[in-house]
């Protein structure tokens, strides 16, 4: 009985713990400016006269929109994790009614201690047992080798690989 | 009329019953203490017993048809007169009148004298307790099982057993390989390895019990084992008064099937472990033989309690020596889909929580 239920437990845990990794997460992207190129910006030469600064600087605005623009369309994308509770709750629900089908058959299977004996080891006279042969004889062994398929993981028509 | 049995008090002339606490004869009246070796001059009675003589009685205006009586024996209790009528198996009860323990000592003469007998370790009362712990902490259990009425009808009986002792020889032959694998860049291997394995050797039992009475399931019986035959004494008809007991219906030859059953199964699995440290085994040819068969015919103790819940009848059954209880216990519905709906909405709740605080 004490076996069936830590056995009941364990289960249980284990059904809890799988929670975790059965949740959705849904990725998103955010826009992350990381290093921008200097390279579209017109800087403001210091012997120009102000009154091209603004267009200057109007100039450098459009170039760091650009700069955004060319982020944007970068590989630089952290994800973000979602919650969808819809989800979660069914499987809990699984979960929780599997653990509880466990349990109850725990519960019900110990209602039973009626059970017929299959063997008469209770009966075992001590120390009779006799082993007159014990002989492990080799018969011959036998190799197989299969050859393990190669993957390509380098495309066919990509123009950076010289023939 | 067989005779009847009946322990004196040689202080107060009440009935002597056998107190499974001191292991002796007990006066529950006077409270006096008697060694079960001195009252051996009553079996003496056993020796000279003489044959059945039987003496049918019918009520007035009706007749027992044919084969009805079979297997009915009327007895006449010393004490009160009461007429006792039962079947003929029964060899120890008790007057429905007076109460008296009564054996019957017709059930034990001859050839039906048991060998040995196992004298109860645990009276009533502790059979009433573990009752109680075995029904206690039962989440499933009808609440009407746990009504104090239904403690009181427990009844100490001794259940005919034929015990067999046996050596037993097995031949067995095996064949099993080891199985290594491993690969390197351009293959797999497999690499198998085949054995010829050859086991010969003898298992001893001894008093393997097969139940011997058809009023007795054979289930409950092996379910309340192991009883130990170390405590076994002489058979003496002292030890019966005060419990029920049954002579033998089922013979030797009928139950060693059962027994030849059970020492083969125990012998297989003792071969069987003897061969270890192979991937794969395979039984290829065997046989078991048995030397020796003996059989002795001995009474075991045994606390039995029926009781009947919703048309249908439960017997539980508490080993006289060891005071292991069994019995399968009836499951309420209801209970149980109580629990499956509090548990699962339980670790629902639980899940759900914890999904929530991981998707933070």
């Amino acid at each position: 009985m004490k076996l069936k239920k830590i056995a009941a437990v364990a289960a249980s845990l284990g059904m809890l713990f799988s929670v975790g990794a059965a949740s959705e997460r849904v990725f998103g992207y955010n826009v992350g400016l990381t290093a921008s190129a200097d390279y579209e910006f017109e800087f403001v030469d210091e012997e120009d006269d102000s009154g091209d600064t603004a267009d200057a600087y109007e100039d450098a605005d459009d170039g760091y929109a650009e700069t955004e623009d060319y982020s944007t369309s970068s590989y630089a994308a952290k994800p973000v994790k979602t919650f969808n509770p819809v989800r979660s709750f069914f499987i809990s629900l699984i979960i929780g009614i599997v653990v509880a089908f466990i349990v109850v058959s725990i519960m019900k299977s110990s209602m039973k201690s009626v059970h017929q004996k299959t063997g008469a080891s209770d009966y075992r006279k001590e120390n009779g047992i006799k082993l007159r042969v014990n002989t492990d004889s080799y018969l011959g062994e036998k190799r197989e080798q299969t050859p393990i398929a190669r993957v390509n993981t380098v495309p066919m028509n990509n123009p950076n690989i010289r023939k | 009329m067989s005779d009847i049995i009946e322990y004196k008090c040689p202080a107060c002339a009440g009935k002597l019953e056998f107190d499974s606490g001191s292991q002796k004869m007990k006066c529950p009246f006077c409270e006096s203490v008697f060694d079960v070796d001195s009252l051996k001059e009553h079996d003496n009675a056993l020796e000279n017993s003489k044959p059945d003589e039987m003496k049918w009685e019918s009520e007035a205006g009706s007749d027992w048809k044919d084969g009805e009586t079979e297997g009915m024996r009327v007895y006449t209790c010393k004490s009160c007169g009461g007429e006792i009528i039962i079947d003929s198996t029964t060899a120890a009860s008790k007057c429905p009148y007076c109460d008296n323990p009564v054996v019957m000592s017709g059930n034990f003469s001859g050839d039906l004298k048991p060998d040995y007998v196992i004298p109860f370790k645990y009276d009533k009362e502790a059979a009433k307790k573990a009752l109680k712990n075995h029904i206690s902490g039962r989440k499933l259990l009808p609440k009407v099982f746990k009504d104090q009425n239904h403690i009181d009808e427990i009844k100490g009986v001794y259940v005919p057993v034929w015990l067999f002792d046996a050596e037993a020889e097995a031949n067995m032959l095996y064949k099993a390989e080891k199985i290594k694998r491993w690969s390197d860049e351009k293959f797999s291997y497999t690499e198998r390895k085949f054995f010829s394995l050859q086991r010969e050797g003898t298992v001893d039992f001894e008093c393997v019990p097969v139940d011997g009475s058809t009023k007795m399931k054979d289930e409950l019986m092996e379910s309340i084992e192991p009883f130990n035959f170390n405590e076994a004494v002489e058979f003496q008809t002292a030890y019966l008064s005060g419990f029920l007991a049954d002579k033998y219906d089922v013979s030797a030859e009928d139950s060693v099937e059962r027994a030849n059953k059970r020492i083969k199964n125990t012998t297989q699995q003792i071969i069987d472990s003897t061969v270890h440290g192979y991937d794969v085994v395979n039984k290829e040819s065997g046989n078991i033989k048995l030397h020796n068969a003996k059989a002795k015919y001995a009474l075991y103790p045994v606390w039995l309690l029926n009781t009947t819940w919703n048309g249908n009848k439960y017997t539980f059954a508490m080993n006289g020596q060891t005071g292991k209880f069994v019995g399968d216990l009836p499951v309420d519905s209801g209970a149980a889909a109580k629990w499956f709906f509090v548990i699962a909405a339980g670790v629902t709740a639980a899940c759900f929580g914890l999904s929530l605080l991981l998707g933070l």
